[in-house]
């Protein structure tokens, strides 16, 4: 115990609170209790020593004092808990009040002798203990604690009820499997390091006690089902996610990313395979041209040999060099000259060694016989040595595609290590919405879908505080009016997540049936944009607001086509290619040239014709404008790449992320769909703005101008109407936040006069949306609020706003603002 | 001793020793607070720098925040949407990064990088970007009276973020790589929005 808290005299108390001070001076007086006991062994009650002194039959005393006590550790366990979970950013160093607290108790429940309980509380000081030390997330570790206080708290019921301990086998089990499937491991209790749980499918660590799970399993899996109804929190969704972890290992977090590391380095590997596998063919090729040419010669070679005289053109007409190199040997002997040299070679070599001698000129003839089966013999060796070759070629190639396959399972499975499914943030989430001032004041559905999409757990811990905040925002109190329905009831407001995953994104759709306070946006903006994010939102079928959140997977392999456009090699998923055609193959409602659409330069006029005739149109995915085919100079292939997420300032409309080959070359991943609405959608405006141009004379320009007026009090949108329509402006009126996106979506006015406090999205997330979008940058914002403080004004000019007016506002002061505002440059 | 100049001259002068004690709890805590989240302000007295050729003038560059030289060749994948001095993004390990031609960036004007200019990786607060050079000279040691006023070097770059020129020496220009790299990170989020 000495090793896991200082003592009392080593701590500044004047930092403690009445009760961590309480807390502290029991554990003094705990001093020479029990080690912990191990979880694996505490749940049999044999094994815990029983201490001497009292127990709740012969004391009645002291089992109303332990029960008054407990009682009071577990409030304090909830009310930790409760704010631990209200807060944005877990700190991690808050859970040691938990661990202290589940310390004492342990102790206490073994002093009265309650096995079970003191192991329960061992759970809570233990899970606290690792989620200090890092080794459990904040979240999964207040999931982990909620559910062993809860057990702590039914469990203290039962003693009350029986007045004494009862069997908590199953109780035990059940947590256990609680812990299993959040991947905490109480054994680690002694361990230290910065490391985190992630799931390797290590079943050996459970297998023993596998089968007294599934009992366990059953009831927990019936007491959630029923629990579902009571209490937001719910762990089916866990459990579905993770039922097919049977274990789990801690793997220190530098080292596994030493290994990602590693192993991306091997995948990248397989495009210089890839080319080295060509190269290598290539040159077999030759190789095999080279052979038949010889293949080819020899017969005529041994021809010219055998007969005679050597016709001189021959030579020219052989361009290998080891036969030209043999035949005019050949020549050379064969010439009267070369024969006459060979001749006074031989008498002189008669005259100094006369054995040597060959009357018969069987020399020559041996010379020649032996240069055509050497030439013979060594074509064959060639040929033999190629087949070989293609046949060692064709293995190894065999060989690197299954080394390419296994490499990206080991790559698929490495990444699976690091996900977690988002059912871990559901929890937090649900009790946001119960404990929100809606919830006290109608009923509400939190509805979830495609909770058990894995996401990295670094990502994952990311997301909790922007959808906690979002959530927060939009039901942040009772502006939403409490309907009721024909038979007297509240009506029912919905709220959802839903989330599903496209290429490289996953997109989560929180959604509200009810009308949504501000300021949702400006509360999340940053949050979104750290995750490399991208933020959208809608007005949804049952009349409310949709948020919709894109936020990329930090690492993935996408199964994408190989494109080049210019000189660039691009890549497009899979997913959003339908066919593909020739250029003049199929009629099509539209087509666009992927250059176009990516605003690359257009080639030389020569090479602008030479690449019509060669351009493959990519049929995408049936959209809103019909069938679209996007025309590319050439398709290369398909390929595996890991695609990764650009940094926020690279970030382009239409590119979704890029990934980089062996070659150290970046190549970009395109989203078609967000590609052709961006284009289009700029061609609009562009078009729209020529138009405007031609048509524009030197007439006031008031009358061309229109302004967006959003505000939520129809007196202020009516008086502001008039002053602007007598001023010759054409006045547009949205009535809340999302009412004035949607008019901005319509058609861009010139000038925007914005409310700060309106429901449905108030004007600084109005302005967040404004400031995003690149169609709305010549658009002049103007603030007309009764905000008057400094901080609002500065927010407001901080988010793009070209003037603040503050309420009331005279008509001539509006009037000269917007006119100031087209008087500037 | 201090590194922080300012906490040093709090427990040096008398003066802000009774300043300190007259101070509210709750304006000692502020006032602390401010001072903890201070940058450090001591000066670098001497600093080495990487001097660089472009294509008409020469630069200096601060050592410290100098990530690697690489030389040529360089694989660039133009981005839609940037501004004309850059000529795309690189692969910088494992990371793709902007690539800057540094030289247009300073005059402005579009990028005309040849194969065989060297990129410089450069990181600060957060930020790594590739600044593409003709070639790399000298590494000097310069300390502050060797660096000469800005002021005419600044009138010649009326459109660099203020603070981006440090000063000149032997007639080449001293860069804040921290305010280069932040507007150069500000100019490339703007092209995106803005075409």
């Amino acid at each position: 115990m000495d090793d896991i808290f200082p003592a009392l005299d080593e701590i500044d108390k004047s930092e403690l609170s009445e009760d961590d001070l309480a807390v502290l001076q029991a554990f003094e007086a705990m001093e020479n209790w029990p080690a912990i006991p191990d979880s694996s062994q505490s749940s049999d009650p044999a094994l815990v020593v029983p201490l001497p002194h009292f127990s709740p039959v012969n004391d009645d005393g002291m089992f109303m004092l332990f029960i008054s006590e407990a009682e009071e550790d577990i409030a304090s366990m909830q009310q930790t808990l409760k704010y631990l979970d209200q807060e944005d950013h877990i700190n991690p160093a808050r859970f040691v009040r938990l661990q202290r607290l589940g310390h004492k108790l342990r102790g206490t429940a073994g002093a009265v002798d309650f096995p079970i309980m003191s192991t329960i509380a061992s759970h809570v000081e233990v899970i606290a203990e690792q989620v200090t030390e890092g080794k459990v997330y904040p979240l999964v570790g207040i999931y982990a604690l909620s559910q062993t206080i809860s057990a702590l708290e039914r469990h203290l019921r039962e003693i009350i009820s029986q007045g004494k301990e009862p069997e908590g086998d199953i109780l035990l089990a059940t947590l256990d499997v609680t812990y299993r499937n959040l991947n905490i491991d109480l054994q680690l209790a002694d361990e230290k390091g910065p490391v985190h749980t992630h799931l390797v499918g290590n079943s050996e660590l459970y297998t023993d006690t596998i089968e007294s799970y599934e009992d366990a399993e059953d009831i927990q899996h019936e007491n959630f089902v029923s629990a579902r109804i009571t209490t937001p929190l719910s762990l089916d969704s866990v459990q579905e996610a993770t039922q097919h972890s049977h274990g789990n290992t801690r793997i220190d977090v530098k080292r596994f990313e030493k290994l990602s590391w590693h192993l991306e380095q091997l995948v990248e590997l397989r495009t210089v395979l890839e080319d080295a596998q060509i190269e290598v063919e290539k040159a077999l090729q030759e190789l095999q041209t080279s052979q038949m040419r010889l293949q080819h010669l020899e017969p005529m070679l041994s021809l010219f040999l055998t007969s005679s005289p050597f016709p001189q053109k021959m030579g020219e007409m052989i361009s290998s060099s080891l036969i030209a190199r043999i035949l005019n040997e050949a020549i050379q002997r064969r010439s009267p000259l070369s024969f006459r040299k060979s001749r006074l070679q031989l008498r002189s070599a008669a005259v100094s060694t006369a054995t040597t001698w060959d009357e018969l000129d069987m020399e020559r003839y041996s010379e020649k016989d032996l240069l055509l089966r050497s030439l013979k013999e060594a074509i064959a060796d060639v040929s033999l040595t190629t087949t070989r070759l293609q046949a060692a070629h064709a293995h190894l190639a065999i060989v690197q595609q299954e080394y390419v396959s296994r490499v990206a399972a080991v790559r698929s499975a490495t990444l699976q290590m690091r996900q977690a499914p988002l059912s871990v943030l559901v929890p937090r989430l649900r009790r946001v919405v119960t404990l929100s001032a809606l919830a006290q004041t109608q009923e509400v559905q939190f509805e979830v879908i495609g909770e058990t999409i894995e996401i990295d757990q670094d990502t994952l811990e990311a997301l909790a505080f922007p959808l906690v905040q979002l959530l927060r925002t939009c039901i942040a109190d009772t502006i939403i009016s409490t309907n009721k329905t024909e038979q007297g009831q509240k009506e029912l407001s919905r709220i959802w997540l839903y989330i599903r995953e496209t290429g490289n994104e996953i997109v989560l759709e929180i959604g509200f049936s009810m009308t949504v306070h501000g300021g949702a946006i400006d509360a999340i903006r940053d949050s979104i944009q750290r995750l490399n994010g991208k933020m959208s939102l809608r007005r949804n079928g049952d009349g409310g607001v949709s948020f919709f959140l894109y936020i990329p997977r930090l690492q993935g392999a996408v199964r994408c086509l190989l494109v080049r456009t210019n000189l660039q090699k691009l890549v497009i998923p899979f997913s959003q290619i339908q066919r593909i055609v020739d250029r003049q193959g199929e009629k099509l409602d539209r087509i666009y040239h992927l250059r176009d659409l990516l605003g690359f330069p257009a080639p030389a006029p020569v090479a602008a014709i030479l690449m019509e005739h060669s351009q493959s149109v990519l049929v995408m995915q049936e959209t809103e404008f019909g069938q679209i085919g996007i025309a590319v100079d050439e398709v290369v292939g398909e390929i595996e790449l890991f695609v990764k997420p650009l940094k926020s300032y690279l970030q382009r409309p239409g590119i979704m992320g890029t990934a980089i080959d062996g070659k150290g070359c970046v190549t970009l991943t395109v989203d078609l769909p967000m590609l052709v609405r961006h284009y289009t959608h700029t061609i609009t405006l562009d078009s729209l703005r020529k138009a405007k141009q031609d048509a524009e004379k030197p007439d006031p320009v008031a009358k061309q101008i229109r302004v967006l007026v959003a505000d939520d009090a129809v007196y202020l949108r009516h008086s502001v109407r008039q002053t602007l329509q007598h001023g010759n402006y054409t006045v547009i009126e949205a009535r809340d936040g999302m009412e004035a996106i949607e008019k901005l979506q319509e058609s861009v006015p010139e000038v925007c006069v914005l409310d700060v406090e309106m429901p449905n999205l108030n004007g600084y997330d109005v302005l967040n949306m404004v400031h995003q979008t690149p169609e709305l940058k010549n658009m002049k914002v103007i603030m007309l609020t009764s905000r008057s403080s400094e901080k609002h004004r500065l927010h407001a000019i901080e988010l793009g706003a070209h003037a603040y007016l503050t309420k009331p506002c005279s008509q001539e002061t509006l009037l000269t603002t917007i006119q100031e505002l087209f008087a500037s440059p | 001793m201090s590194k922080y100049d300012i906490l040093t001259t709090a427990l040096t002068d008398q003066s802000q020793v009774l300043f300190l004690e007259g101070l509210s709890d709750q304006d000692f805590w502020h006032y602390a607070t401010k001072l903890a989240s201070a940058a450090p302000t001591t000066k670098v007295e001497i600093e080495q720098y990487l001097e660089c050729e472009l294509e008409q003038k020469r630069c200096i560059l601060p050592l410290a925040t100098l990530r690697e030289v690489v030389p040529p060749p360089h694989q660039i994948t133009l981005l839609p949407s940037i501004p004309a001095w850059m000529p795309g993004v690189t692969a910088w390990r494992g990371e793709t990064i902007a690539a800057v031609d540094l030289d247009a960036y300073l005059r402005l004007g579009p990028t005309q990088i040849r194969s065989d200019y060297i990129l410089l990786v450069i990181q600060q607060n957060e930020i790594t970007l590739g600044l593409f050079v003709a070639t790399v000279r000298s590494i000097p040691t310069l300390d502050q009276q060797q660096i000469s006023p800005p002021e005419q070097a600044i009138a010649q770059y009326p459109h660099l973020a203020a603070g981006a020129i440090v000063g000149t020496y032997a007639n080449a220009l001293i860069l804040n790589t921290g305010i280069i790299l932040t507007d150069i990170v500000q100019h490339i989020r703007e092209a995106a929005a803005y075409g």
